[in-house]
């Protein structure tokens, strides 16, 4: 699990990432970010709509209802072109964050473990 | 099974209630949810658990809520969103006021109806509230209120002949605090009326009062001037109101100086009160002078067990038990007298609400009143009610706009609310302009029925507020509450739709209303009506005697000696048919014995006889009926070994006392003796709320006190001007005052009279206010049917047709 912040923070390029590769609609969001963090990153389902609304009224993303086979009507978001350069400013902040992370961070045993 | 569908539903709904969530934000939760379902059902997990589950899952509604809130949010610097009003005005309150005023401006007519029709039911019922609040308040400002009490003794005499009285032996007080523990004080206390005071060159007939120095320490009557300690605690020293005070010496200070009682005993005043309140049963209370001077006034040291007249006031010490203190002063007169009474205390608190035996009826008035004021405010506003719904169709294209742009049932109720809400303010401000205006007339009214004074001023009446407060509340929440609920109940497609006639289809609430309208002021008209000819029949019953055209005067030291002096010289006069004197008016009670002995008295059975010591030519003047024997012919007086007096019974002596054969028979009372010489019939010589009782009538105009004259019908004010200018000529330094006897006696009934006569005003005001219901309804009906008298007229109806057919639905 991670802390409350640091989910809060990285919701927003998680989400423009996901739906950098495809359309998509909120529960496989939530799918996806839980397959690839094997669970260790899980949120709060709800808390998810905000986000992408708030992200669809900044213009990163656009949004259409779409009725599924089984007849469910579900909202899919779509990445911008402001969504993917947001991405990007995105990717390389989280990079240079990463980086010093690196760095500090290599002679720690916990770590390697 | 379980109902997996309802749950979302309910789940949805809870979430429709926080206004951050808009109606696609709710769908796509709902998606989720039923997404997370369905797979935790593909892993083998009942229906209610995967529920559960997808609900921990989506996580708590209101934190997901304040997200969509914030990423709303427009306003940086309120951090609000646009749509969404300032937190700490409600939203469209100012909105919804203005709609409200602009309403009552737009149908100011309707709006007049219902403000006026409010208006007076509130006044009436603030005013009623302050009476009951008045009347119940009385002698509840004591310091010691709670443990002080009055006594009085309950006297049983064979054929359930009782007396109840609150006059009592003179040493009681005294004895009381000798043997019981309990007491903390005791006093004695006498009120006698028309007792002349001279000072200087002012004398009037007033109201004197005697009792013990501990009064104060009883009472709370705040003091003006002097010390309380020494206030009437030497013989003639005097204690007086400040109204007596400004009567008798002006801007002086009257502090030892002295007044002068029955022509012959100077008083010194030692203190000026504040005047008494008048919700205190003793506010008749205006010269107080020490208990021990009776016997120069009353002629009587009150030593005796055997006599009754004082009253006895307890104070209790805190702590005491009542019901104990009450069953052992039980038998504290059984051994003193030998008509065996026994002794009770009364609460002072309730002293002036009811008798002695704890009975009422005005307790009764004041709950009739009460429901009266309460009806009042009721039938305004069923009014109110009444035009709202009725009128509802007016509105409704407004309601059903509303709604369609997204407003929700509580928010328009809340908006017709306040509009009642604001009626009712505006109301408010009408009811306390009438109450202003009316208030001297009521307390005038009230003054008369009961001494209670109506406090109009929040300084002096910390109730007033709240009572103004209650009723204002209660008033907007009848009359509003009800329209707000039904107009906000309106469906927008059937308001919309072409054929909608709201404000008809419910219109048999409306009628039931209006019958309860009616039938309340039918019932008030009917009360008032019984209550009038209850009224009729004491006036115009027959009394046993001429009530009319009799007037007394009060007789007191001088005066007593030279009657027959003033008798002659009145009989001079041609509009004076005659004069007599009695010892007690035919008004109320005074004094009477059980230890008169007859032949053949039964001696187990003791009869309450009633005296009353008269001019021999009593029976003539009065207009009474001589049954048989004849009448005295001389005043005489009782000499131990003399011959007995000729005294006169009444029917029901006779009948109490087992007479066959009254004439000649011998009565004795100690060493008095009397001889019946004839029988006069029953009259009534106190209210008709007592029964007739024996009274035994001597001559001796020794013992008078009121002279009765008995005038022609023609120059009545003449003739009261020239008894006063005798009576100034033969009693020079004694006042002059006089009541013509059918005045007093309608006194006796003045409760009757006055709540007579408010329930008449009440009765009229509910008429009136249901017909301004009435002039709403059918100024409504008429102004709808407008275009169809048109056309009717245009087709030739008479006007007469279309009277018919406007009143048709009111005559129902």
């Amino acid at each position: 699990m991670i802390s409350k912040n640091l989910a809060a923070a990285s919701t927003k390029p998680m989400i423009l990432a996901i739906l950098r590769g495809g359309e998509n609609y909120g529960y496989q969001i939530i799918q996806r970010v839980k397959e690839i963090s094997g669970g260790d990153v899980e949120w709060a389902d709800g808390m998810l709509y905000p986000v992408l609304h708030k992200l669809e009224k900044d213009g990163f993303v656009s949004t259409r209802w779409i009725i599924s086979d089984e007849g469910r009507r579900r909202k899919y978001y779509k990445i911008t072109a402001a969504g993917k350069e947001e991405l990007n400013t995105e990717i390389k902040q989280w990079m240079s964050v990463h980086k010093v992370f690196e760095k500090l961070w290599e002679p720690i045993p916990a770590y390697q473990q | 099974m379980y109902g997996l569908d309802k749950e979302i539903k309910t789940w949805k709904k809870s979430l429709h209630k926080n206004p951050s969530f808009e109606e696609g934000y709710i769908e796509e939760l709902e998606s989720h949810l039923r997404d997370l379902i369905e797979e935790k059902i593909a892993e083998g997990i009942s229906q209610e658990e995967a529920f559960k589950f997808a609900l921990a899952k989506i996580g708590k509604i209101n934190d997901i809520g304040d997200e969509y809130f914030k990423s709303d949010t427009t306003n940086k610097i309120s951090g609000r969103p646009s749509w969404k009003a300032p937190k700490f005005i409600p939203s469209l309150l100012y909105h919804n006021f203005k709609m409200a005023y602009r309403n009552i401006k737009r149908t100011a007519w309707y709006s007049i109806l219902n403000i006026s029709g409010l208006a007076v039911g509130m006044a009436c019922a603030i005013l009623i509230i302050l009476w009951v609040q008045s009347e119940l308040s009385y002698d509840k400002f004591h310091k010691n209120a709670d443990n002080l009490y009055r006594a009085y003794q309950v006297q049983e005499y064979a054929g359930a002949q009782s007396l109840i009285t609150d006059n009592l032996p003179g040493p009681l007080a005294a004895h009381l605090i000798d043997q019981f523990p309990e007491i903390k004080n005791a006093i004695r206390f006498i009120s006698i009326n028309n007792k002349p005071i001279k000072q200087g060159d002012k004398f009037f007939n007033e109201r004197i009062c005697f009792t013990d120095p501990a009064f104060f320490e009883m009472f709370d009557f705040p003091l003006n001037r002097g010390n309380k300690e020494s206030l009437i605690s030497k013989p003639f020293s005097v204690a007086i109101t400040e109204k007596m005070a400004a009567k008798y010496f002006g801007d002086e200070n009257p502090i030892g100086k002295t007044i002068t009682i029955d022509g012959k005993h100077d008083f010194t005043v030692t203190g000026i009160l504040k005047d008494f309140p008048s919700n205190s049963h003793l506010s008749m209370v205006e010269i107080l002078i020490p208990f021990s001077n009776t016997n120069e006034i009353i002629g009587d040291k009150f030593e005796s067990w055997r006599s009754n007249w004082p009253r006895t006031y307890i104070q209790l010490k805190e702590g005491a038990s009542v019901k104990s203190f009450e069953n052992k002063i039980e038998k504290s007169l059984f051994e003193q007298q030998t008509s065996k009474p026994s002794l009770h205390i009364q609460p002072l608190s309730q002293i002036h609400l009811y008798t002695l035996t704890g009975e009422s009826d005005f307790v009764k008035y004041l709950y009739i009143v009460s429901v009266i004021g309460v009806a009042l405010l009721l039938i305004a506003c069923i009014n109110f009610i009444n035009l709202s719904t009725a009128r509802s169709r007016l509105r409704s294209k407004e309601v059903g706009l509303r709604k369609v742009s997204g407003a929700k049932r509580t928010s328009i109720a809340l908006q017709f609310f306040g509009e009642s809400i604001l009626l009712t303010v505006f109301a408010l401000v009408f009811a306390l302009t009438i109450i202003a205006i009316l208030l001297p007339a009521i307390n005038n009214l009230l003054g008369d029925l009961t001494g209670t004074k109506l406090v109009f001023n929040f300084f002096e009446n910390k109730n007033l507020l709240f009572t103004i407060i209650f009723v204002a509340i209660f008033t907007g929440i009848v009359s509003g509450f009800y329209p707000a609920v039904y107009l906000s109940s309106f469906q927008p497609v059937q308001i919309l739709r072409k054929d909608f006639a709201g404000g008809t289809n419910k219109s048999l609430f409306r009628n039931i209303l209006v019958v309860i309208q009616f039938a309340c002021s039918a019932v008030l008209i009917i009360s008032t009506l019984i209550i009038l000819s209850q009224l009729e029949y004491l006036k115009t019953s027959d009394l046993g005697y001429k009530q009319n055209n009799l007037v007394h005067i009060p007789l007191s030291g001088n005066s007593v000696e030279k009657y027959e002096i003033i008798k002659n010289e009145y009989l001079k006069s041609p509009d004076i048919l005659s004069v007599t004197a009695t010892s007690r008016l035919p008004l109320s009670g005074g004094d009477s014995s059980s230890n008169f002995d007859w032949e053949g008295k039964d001696p187990e059975q003791q009869v309450l006889i009633n005296t009353v010591a008269v001019d021999p030519n009593y029976i003539n003047v009065m207009g009474m009926k001589l049954l048989e024997g004849s009448q005295i012919s001389e005043s005489q007086n009782s000499t131990e070994n003399g011959p007995p007096m000729d005294v006169l019974l009444n029917k029901n002596a006779i009948e109490r006392m087992n007479l066959n054969t009254p004439i000649g028979k011998l009565l004795t009372l100690g060493n008095w003796k009397g001889r019946v010489i004839g029988v006069v019939n029953d009259f009534h010589f106190s209210s008709f709320h007592e029964e007739i009782e024996p009274i035994l009538i001597y001559a001796n105009f020794e013992s008078t006190k009121y002279m009765l004259v008995r005038l022609s019908e023609n120059n009545t004010a003449n003739t009261i001007k020239h008894l006063e200018e005798k009576w100034r000529k033969v009693n020079p330094s004694l006042p002059f005052s006089y009541t013509f006897l059918d005045d007093s006696i309608s006194n006796l009934y003045k409760t009757e009279k006055r709540i007579s006569e408010i329930l008449k005003y009440f009765t009229g005001i509910a008429i009136f206010i249901a017909c301004l219901g009435l002039l709403g309804l059918s100024s409504f009906t008429s102004e709808r049917y407008t275009k169809e008298i048109g056309i009717r007229k245009v087709l030739g109806s008479s006007e007469l047709s279309i009277f018919i057919l406007l009143t048709k639905e009111f005559v129902k």
